[in-house]
């Protein structure tokens, strides 16, 4: 397998950095009682463009929740650099333009959806005027404008989901860190957090989406790094990773008529046998089991030790 | 800002290591503010009669932090629940506790000692009914004891209280007669800071009915006596109260004080006001008691320094019911 | 989320490498409404009902005692209150924010963790200072009512205590200041100010063993202990003087006295009520050292929190 090696410039002195830098990210967890050390994440590098979604992805224990949070500034590497749009992560600076939707995410029970709202924009540092404005637009942004006055306490799942959305993005952060963000929201709202995701896009807004659902990764995503054992094991454009190697897709514009016919001839003459006249794709499903269950994986994307 | 925290931050090795040298740092502060608040009168040291006894008061309020008074009205009201039934033994007990709850405060000290030297002696001396009159004597002079022993257990503790000294006095006057221990008692009431200045009056009058240091009361008496027309004559207002005529008298009488040295059988104060919180017409029947029990053997009339100033009292309060 | 040039910086972020008094504010003001709606306020109708009783009540003999029997109801009230909310209140909200991840939403915005902390402590003292202020004015609103009668009774109770003999105007008017002293007076203020300053240090206290426990039950217990043990201080340094502990025994003795904040201190609420006075020095120094433990006590929950893994 080959190493990918990050060209990275010195984040920090460039004057457009990439929305997250990780590298050579180290996490070891040390057991309260007996000292053990357990590593999380080992040696993990990859960078998130401006303006790019890239999806996290790996089994369960994988080590993705853990960079994520190294990102956030919630857990600090053991080794390794950690920056976002060029500033440490460790810093609190680095988080006035992050918006974090975390896992199953719940919000003081006693707060209204609104309530909710104006207080992570308050903490984000926005008042009055501007607060009062925002706060009813992200509750249209996300459909939740009859049970903005409705205790948290009553929300459903996906309701939870897509007010965890509305707060991540209250600040108009560059870039959103979203973990699972369709568990348990049933498909319209799934859909409807999917056009936000691509609206964010649109917009500019960097996103790191952490999915089990793969199709929707597949659906969205730039590019994509598949997480296992705290390892980054594929890595790369979507287009590139779920490509088939073994097989030829050409593309021809302008061909003259009987340009195909003759391709076809020239096919079964040598002997080879055309399988369909677009370019096949394996699924990113595929993809995700063969590369984690360590089997001959598929060429397409830069391969990590 | 975060990065500098985390520099300082080494575990729990560091935490106990601020907490030490806070502690340091404040040893001396909280001596000297509490040097300063005893001062003040408050957490004053513990005066239990052994070591023990202090270890085990602090023990016990500190683990009742602030709810000790509470604890403590609890268990007075559970004392007066009991002492509805009579049951003595668990009045007692009840106050014996809440005595080691709030030993610096007087009230508790008075009311559980008055519970033990007037409630229970009494019943015992006429209600008790399931002793003989022998047995019932030995009980309330034991009651009586337990009353004794609790106010001088609660002077130990507020040594400057008046009043805990104020119901011994009157427990040595009323329930043994004896007049002696009770002047002195007063005496000791009226040495502690603040102490209201009829309890050195009431001294005097115990000494002198005593009638073991005639003298001394003299003294005492005189001195009261003195001040009073000092009083008189610059302010034309008569402070003395009719019992320390009646009391001199008797001492004069006792002593043999030549007739130049006693009391003037008329005051030459015209106009002269009494002093009294109550309402004249309220005092004239008390100062006219007063003036009856001064009648002599032989020949059977009052006070003539007495009657000046009943007789004074009545033209106040005639003049008082002239003005529209 | 339509508008925004999609590198532009919010202008209205508060620099953070300062600490904010407004997101504390903002984290005080939402742990206070969570704790009213949690209806904590209920308590203080237990409280006026409890002070009504006892002002009541004719349970007392003597007239000081009646006055002494509601502020004492009402300061044992105001410390159960006080010392019950501080320890579980506290207790409750930081291991409850990391269990339901709303800690990871609040400290993933521009959040300083010493200002989640500060936040959460500035809104429990929030609530025990409008509660104390609430029960404080009812308790003097009550003693106030029940003043002219104790004084009337203090002055029969003179005169009856003079053994039939008149008493003078001077005496009767000392028996109005007695009765004064039991009524209300500026050292009430202090008292309670004393109060409230040992509910603030057992909250840090709270706070900062609350970042190191993994459940509230835990924090509540070990609180609790720490509240106990910092009631012995002036037990601990008496025992010294009366026993021979050993080297083992003195070092644990003096470490306790040295760790443990001496909470013993501030309990100056039964001599205030029996009329003695506050000064103004020892006031303030009281103040400073309430100041110097919950400063302490923050510091080293920051200590530990500031590094804590989420």
């Amino acid at each position: 397998m080959e190493s990918r090696s990050h060209p990275v410039p010195s984040a920090a002195q460039s004057a457009n950095p990439p929305a997250v830098l990780v590298e050579h990210l180290t996490k070891v967890f040390e057991t309260s009682f007996s000292r053990a050390k357990v590593s999380a994440v080992a040696d993990l590098s990859f960078q998130v463009a401006q303006g790019e979604i890239y999806g996290l992805i790996g089994p369960n224990g994988s080590g993705k929740s853990t960079t994520m949070k190294v990102i956030l500034g919630l857990v600090q590497a053991t080794s390794g650099r950690t920056e976002v749009f060029g500033i440490d992560s460790g810093k609190v600076g680095s988080r006035r333009d992050v918006g974090f939707l975390p896992e199953n995410p719940y919000f003081y029970k006693h707060m209204t959806g609104r309530e909710t709202l104006e207080f992570y924009g308050k903490l984000c540092g926005i008042h009055g005027a501007e607060l009062r404005a925002r706060v009813p637009e992200l509750l249209a942004t996300v459909g939740l404008e009859t049970a903005a006055d409705r205790s948290i306490a009553g929300y459903s799942k996906g309701m939870l989901q897509r007010i965890g959305l509305a707060q991540a993005i209250v600040h108009r952060p560059r870039l959103v860190v979203l973990d699972e963000p369709t568990a348990g929201v049933d498909p319209r709202g799934s859909r409807q957090i999917r056009d936000l995701i691509l609206q964010m896009k649109a917009e500019g807004t960097s996103v790191i989406l952490c999915s089990h659902l793969l199709e929707q990764v597949q659906e969205v995503c730039d590019r994509a790094g598949i997480v296992s054992k705290g390892r980054m094991v594929l890595e790369g454009r979507l287009e590139d990773l779920t490509q088939v190697e073994q097989q030829m897709e050409y593309v021809v514009e302008g061909g003259a008529p009987g340009l195909a016919d003759e391709i076809r001839a020239l096919v079964e003459r040598s002997g080879a046998r055309l399988v369909s006249s677009g370019h096949p794709r394996t699924t990113l499903e595929k993809l995700f089991l063969e590369t984690t269950e360590e089997r001959e994986p598929v060429s397409g994307g830069t391969r990590h030790d | 800002m975060n990065r500098r925290w985390r520099d300082l931050s080494r575990g729990p090795a560091l935490v106990f290591l601020v907490l030490l040298v806070a502690g340091l740092v404040r040893a001396p502060l909280e001596s000297r503010l509490l040097r300063d608040l005893r001062q003040a009168g408050f957490h004053p040291p513990l005066r239990g009669s052994s070591a023990l006894q202090e270890v085990g008061v602090q023990g016990m309020m500190g683990a009742l932090g602030g709810l000790r008074y509470m604890v403590s009205t609890f268990l007075t009201l559970r004392a007066n629940f009991h002492w509805e039934f009579q049951d003595w033994e668990n009045v007692l007990q009840n106050y014996r506790l809440v005595q080691v709850l709030e030993p610096r405060n007087p009230d508790v000290w008075i009311t559980g000692a008055w519970h033990c030297h007037s409630n229970a002696w009494a019943w015992y001396l006429q209600d008790d009914p399931a002793h003989s009159e022998v047995t019932r004597r030995l009980l309330a002079r034991e009651w009586l004891e337990r009353g004794k022993e609790m106010l001088r257990q609660g002077i130990e503790w507020n040594p400057e209280n008046p009043w805990i000294w104020r119901d011994l006095a009157n427990l040595y006057r009323e329930r043994e007669g004896n007049l002696c221990e009770a002047a002195e008692c007063y005496r000791r009431a009226s040495l502690t800071p603040g102490a209201p200045d009829f309890l050195h009056r009431i001294y005097g009058y115990l000494l002198a009915q005593c009638g073991e240091h005639d003298e001394e009361a003299m003294k005492v008496l005189r001195g009261i006596y003195d001040e009073g027309l000092e009083v008189l004559r610059r302010q034309r207002v008569m402070i003395w109260k009719p019992s320390l005529i009646v009391e001199m008298r008797k001492l004069e009488a006792r002593l043999g004080v030549p007739p130049e040295s006693c009391i003037p059988e008329r005051f030459d104060a015209e106009g002269f006001v009494i002093a009294t919180p109550l309402l004249p017409k309220e005092s004239l029947p008390i100062y006219e008691r007063l003036l009856e029990k001064s009648r002599g053997p032989n020949p059977p009339a009052p006070d003539p320094a007495l009657a000046t100033i009943v007789a004074r009292l009545r033209e106040q309060l005639d003049e008082k019911s002239a003005v529209p | 989320m339509t508008d925004r040039a999609p590198d532009a910086i919010p202008a209205h972020v508060v620099p953070v490498w300062e600490i904010s008094p407004l997101r504390v504010w903002v984290l005080a003001r939402a742990t206070f409404v969570q704790l009213v709606r949690m209806k904590v306020f209920y308590f203080l109708l237990i409280f006026a009902a409890l002070v009504l009783v006892v002002a009541g009540a004719g349970l007392f003999w003597l007239p000081t005692e009646h006055l002494i029997a509601i502020k004492r109801w009402s300061f044992g009230a105001m410390y159960l209150f006080t010392m019950v909310y501080s320890i579980s209140a506290t207790a409750l909200l930081l291991p409850r924010d990391l269990e339901d991840r709303t800690l990871y939403t609040i400290l993933s915005k521009p959040v300083p963790r010493i200002e989640y902390l500060l936040g959460r402590l500035f809104g429990v003292l929030l609530l025990n200072a409008l509660a104390l202020a609430a029960m404080f004015l009812a308790m003097c609103l009550l003693v106030a009512w029940k003043m002219p009668s104790v004084e009337k009774q203090l002055v029969q109770e003179l005169l009856q205590g003079a053994g039939g003999e008149a008493v003078s105007l001077n005496e009767v008017n000392q028996a109005k200041a007695d009765a004064a002293r039991y009524g209300l007076s500026t050292s009430l203020l202090w008292a309670v100010w004393a109060l409230y300053l040992k509910a603030c240090v057992v909250s840090a206290v709270t706070l900062f063993i609350s970042t190191i426990a993994s459940s509230s039950l835990f924090t509540i217990v070990t609180s609790a202990m720490v509240v106990f043990i910092g009631h012995f201080h002036q037990l601990i340094l008496d025992f010294w003087k009366v026993n021979e502990t050993g080297w083992f025994g003195g070092l644990i003795g003096r470490l306790l006295v040295i760790v443990f904040p001496n909470l013993g201190l501030f309990d100056v609420v039964d001599e205030v009520i029996t009329g003695t006075e506050l000064t103004l020095g020892a006031g303030l120094q009281l103040t400073g050292m309430g100041l110097f433990y919950i400063g302490l006590f923050v510091l080293v929950a920051q200590l530990v929190f500031v590094d804590k893994e989420l």
